[in-house]
């Protein structure tokens, strides 16, 4: 769908009269965008709704869970992503043996000074890759819930605070199930969308055969945006008009799963608050100043569906949460 | 892109369900085994909750369906009820058919149909082969129920089939000659539907009345005990009491013994001659009617279509029929009198100015007749004889030995239902075993010993009137049909003598009617009450109701229709817009619905309008009612409002719509 625009109503004009924030122009915000979206595109071929979907988790201010099965570009687009921007990452690969203070860090007894020193873990970063998620235990699994949600830790009863933009990406495989512990429900909640990459179509797949001939084009790869840039296009996306009405019927869509007898885990509140922000930064994305109820319908899925838990039933009639998103997307009348 | 998830399992719409349930019922009616018709009902129903269906393309349906059939078949073949009988030789292999027809029916609920597969359609089909089997079998007492199955049935597969759409040409001019042509084609059935409507109604108004009255009075109890014609006692049996109304009383009568009809020849047990075989001449009414001897009146109506007796109290002053003149009375039993017409019937009797007055139930015998009352067959056992003269020994009058022999029964037996087993004559069994019996054995047992005492008497046989109904009506039941003896006294005529003891008496040991029943009678009294009214309207009447209830639904159906439009238009509820842009929505949902393109409320308009179905939108400037949608949404869903692009907004409707 195109907005027609008309003279004198852009959306950061709307935005900056409302809020009286600071203004990043259309250009400035669209250009920044456009400077991560092409960096991305040229490592990750024919994946544009995919990125499309990390860029909404990552002005949404939330953390992106990538799940597909081996080989699709996983690694490649959340290391891409993390190179594009001017801050640090840190990456953690999972493994069975990883403990929770491999991830946030631990005091040591430093002999020569003679005192206990912090020495912190990888996820004091901007964005942090935690590859194969799901191949260490829930134990370690577990040291991510505080960061990932207060986006701080806390260490022998210190705690401390994470940078700002911290950004998690995640990766996972769903189709092993041998030496795997699957994420946790609390874990889940906790990214705000899930996006999956699936195989390239004939002719992108050639191109990417083409492309790495000689060298990989991630070695090419440079930051394009800076961690400010970043947080200012994140305000952006924090003061974009939502409609009472389409918050409600967000609302009623989760409602809609709630009541679905063939759940046996509904949608959290925390999952409402994350289709509103992503809502609202699909809406800047498009240039519009305003969410659409359009914008709920798209990213329904993505965000809520990786919240719910099938019954046993349900699971072994072949259904799958996204079908019961849609499902509830086909009852929910949409405002008007 | 995700799996459609599966569909719901099919559910018959309402109205074919009821249609479904009226061919079952229909089919119950001719004799086919309520409990098949039952259980079908019941597991008709439980498609409703029940989400398991057979499942698409698996061969489950077919086995259960072969083991469905041969149960019928089998059940059909080994009930003996079923065999050929005179007259309705077919009835058992027709009920049989119905039975197959509907576990056909119940098993096509059952089945998981592929989406948009003609289900209504069959199953219209199969009730209405159902209703036409059972129709094959009706017989005459059953056929009049037809008149209300029938319109009952085609009102509910009229509303079924509504929900079908008829197959056509897709889209083009095609499809509109062919949507106006099924119009023209429906409206003519509609019109020469409802001018045969209101022909048949008045045409047939008498017979949809009697209709309801048969409704009324066809709640026959199949249980034992209950008036009987032909008086036989019997051993070795429980009895089940019968609940059926038989005869309503508006006014207390002066006695509560309402007499049909007097045996005088006993044999073995049996009372004769049976009142199939009594010989009746006709009657004038004027010798039933004595106004000078009459008191208060009582008018009783006859419930029951079994019985045609005329049952009154044997003191009677006088007994007056209405709508008829045909009465009959009983040659060997001047007492019994029978009427020729159908239920409810009503008549009239009239308690006399003195206590045993003898009117026209009670005339005087000749001396063959008198006779006969004194006779007492050889079969009884001699011992009888002794015992009547003990009892009796030593009273001087006729009135004294009566007393003795009812006293001597009240002390020596008791009142039951449960009987022992006899052997040889009942009476004599009953009496110098000192059985328990009830009250035809009682009755026999004082008409005998009365009868060894030289006082004439006879076995007689009617109702126990005792159920006040408060508002000044005695109702009488089945269950209190009742048997006592009337002896000759010389000088005082004919007497009741109340044999059985009060505890046996129906109004001590009748049961109370259950208020669910209470409730049924009175909704049957209702319909009788319809029928009435409804025999009683003019033709100008019965058009105006027509007209009345034809332009009340026309209203209803109008109204659903505005009301629905206007919740399409209306945005759903909680999500009220600014006041300025909601009406400019509601002609935008208009405007679509007119160019055939509803836009179905779970979808945005810009989402609909991008892919339309084929052959729709004619007329509308797609590209503008999207330019429209859009431009909309932006005001809608936007931080503000402002005035000249609401006015903006509104030009480009005006263009849309011109």
């Amino acid at each position: 769908m195109s907005v027609e625009h008309l003279p004198g109503t852009s959306a950061s004009a709307m935005l900056a009269g409302r809020t009286g924030k600071r203004e990043m122009t259309d250009d400035a915000f669209a250009a920044n965008l456009k400077k991560l979206e092409t960096n991305l595109a040229t490592v990750i071929r024919g994946k544009e709704a995919s990125i499309r979907l990390v860029l909404v988790g990552l002005l949404a201010d939330g953390h992106i869970l990538l799940e597909d099965v081996p080989g699709t570009g996983k690694t490649t687009l959340a290391k891409s992503l993390a190179r594009s921007i001017d801050g640090q990452f840190r990456r953690i690969q999972f493994t069975p043996d990883l403990l929770p203070a491999d991830v946030t860090g631990s005091n040591y007894y430093n002999p020569k000074e003679g005192r206990f020193e912090f020495r912190e873990g990888p996820v004091f970063s901007n964005v942090l890759l935690a590859d194969e998620i799901n191949r260490t235990s829930p134990r370690t699994q577990a040291a991510l819930l505080e960061v990932m949600s207060e986006r701080q830790v806390t260490i022998d009863g210190e705690r401390r605070a994470m940078a700002r933009p911290f950004f998690v990406i995640a990766t996972q495989n769903p189709a092993e199930f041998h030496g795997t512990y699957p994420l946790p429900e609390a874990q889940l909640d906790r990214f705000m969308l899930r996006v999956g990459l699936g195989h390239p179509g004939r002719e992108d797949e050639v191109e990417i055969l083409f492309s790495q001939q000689e060298r990989h084009p991630f070695e090419a790869l440079g930051a394009v945006v800076s961690c400010e840039e970043v947080a200012a296009l994140q305000e952006q996306v924090r003061a974009v008009h939502v409609d009472r009405s389409v918050a409600e019927y967000m609302v009623r869509v989760v409602e809609a799963l709630r009541d679905d007898a063939r759940l046996r885990l509904g949608v959290s509140t925390r999952g409402s608050l994350a289709l509103f922000r992503c809502a609202q930064a699909r809406a800047r994305m498009s240039g519009r100043a305003h969410v659409l109820p359009e914008d709920v319908k798209l990213l329904a899925a993505p965000v809520l569906a990786h919240r719910v838990q099938l019954e046993t039933k349900a699971r072994y009639g072949g259904l799958t949460p996204a079908q019961l998103v849609e499902e509830a997307l086909g009852k929910v009348p949409v405002p008007r | 892109m995700a799996k459609p998830a599966p569909a719901p399992p099919f559910r018959p719409s309402w109205p074919a369900a009821c249609a479904s349930l009226v061919a079952f019922l229909a089919l119950t009616l001719t004799g086919c085994h309520a409990s098949v018709t039952g259980l079908a009902a019941l597991l008709l129903l439980g498609t409703y909750v029940a989400p398991w269906r057979f499942p698409e393309g698996s061969w489950a349906h077919w086995m259960v369906r072969v083991m469905v059939f041969g149960t019928l078949i089998a059940i059909n073949v080994q009930d003996p009820s079923r065999l050929p009988r005179a007259g309705v030789y077919h009835a058992g292999i027709v009920s049989a058919v119905g039975e197959l027809l509907i576990a056909e029916l119940v098993l096509q609920c059952w089945r998981a149909w592929p989406s948009g597969g003609p289900r209504g359609a069959v199953l219209i089909l199969l009730s209405g082969a159902i209703l036409l089997t059972a129709c094959n079998s009706f017989d005459h007492r059953t056929h009049r129920h037809m008149r209300l199955l029938g319109p009952a049935f085609a009102c509910f597969s009229v509303l079924a089939l509504r929900g079908i759409r008829a197959r056509g040409p897709a889209a083009g001019a095609g499809r509109r000659l062919y949507a106006w042509a099924a119009r023209g084609v429906a409206l003519s059935l509609a019109l020469g539907f409802g001018g045969a409507s209101v022909w048949g109604l008045h045409t047939y108004r008498g017979e949809i009345a009697n209709a309801f009255r048969d409704f009324a009075t066809s709640f026959r109890a199949r249980a034992r005990v209950g008036f009987d014609g032909n008086p036989r006692l019997e051993s070795g049996m429980s009895l089940k009491r019968s609940m059926e109304r038989v005869l309503r009383l508006h006014g207390q009568p002066a006695e509560p013994h309402l007499r049909g009809l007097a045996f005088d020849t006993y044999a073995l047990g049996r009372w004769l001659p049976a009142l199939t075989q009594q010989e009746l001449d006709p009657v004038p009414i004027e010798e039933l009617t004595d106004p000078r001897a009459a008191a208060g009146t009582v008018t009783a109506t006859r419930l029951s279509d079994d019985l045609d007796l005329l049952f009154a109290p044997l003191h009677s002053a006088e007994v007056r029929p209405t709508r008829t003149r045909q009465v009959q009375r009983g040659r060997r039993d001047p007492g019994l009198l029978r009427f020729v017409a159908p239920a409810p019937y009503e008549y009239a009797f009239s308690a006399a100015r003195e206590a045993r007055h003898q009117g026209p139930l009670s005339p005087p015998l000749g001396p063959e007749a008198l006779l006969r009352c004194l006779d007492v067959p050889l079969n009884v056992d001699p011992k009888v004889r002794e015992l009547a003269e003990r009892i009796t020994a030593g009273l001087p009058d006729a009135q004294a030995k009566i007393d003795a022999v009812v006293a001597y029964l009240a002390a020596h037996h008791e009142y039951s239902l449960e009987l022992p087993a006899m052997h040889g004559d009942p009476v004599s069994d009953f009496l110098l075993h000192e059985r328990p019996g009830h009250c035809e054995f009682f009755a026999s047992a004082a008409t005998i010993l009365l009868r060894y005492a030289g006082v004439p008497t006879r076995f007689a046989v009617g109702y126990y009137a005792h159920e006040g109904l408060g508002n000044g009506e005695v109702l009488v039941r089945q269950q209190d049909a009742h048997a006592w003896a009337e002896s000759w006294i010389e000088g005082a005529g004919w007497v009741t003598v109340e044999a059985t003891p009060p505890g046996g008496l129906p109004a001590a040991s009748a049961e109370q009617p259950a208020f669910y029943r209470r409730a049924a009678e009175w909704l049957y009294d209702a319909a009788l009450a319809i029928g009435d009214w409804w025999l009683n309207l003019s033709w100008t009447e019965i058009g105006l109701i027509a007209g009345a209830s034809a332009a009340g639904l026309i209203a209803f159906l109008w109204l659903r229709e505005v009301l629905a439009r206007r919740r399409l238009a209306r945005p759903a509820e909680g999500y009220a817009g600014p006041r300025e842009l909601t009406p400019l929505a509601a002609r935008f949902e208009a405007l679509l619905k007119r160019a055939g393109l509803p836009c179905p409320a779970h979808l945005e308009w810009s989402e609909h309008l991008a892919a339309p179905p084929a052959g729709s939108g004619r007329g509308l400037d797609l590209d503008a009612a999207r330019a429209f949608a859009n431009e909309y949404l932006r005001l809608r869903f936007g931080p503000d409002c402002p005035a000249e692009e609401l006015e903006r907004l509104r030009e480009r409707l005006r263009r849309l719509k011109g």
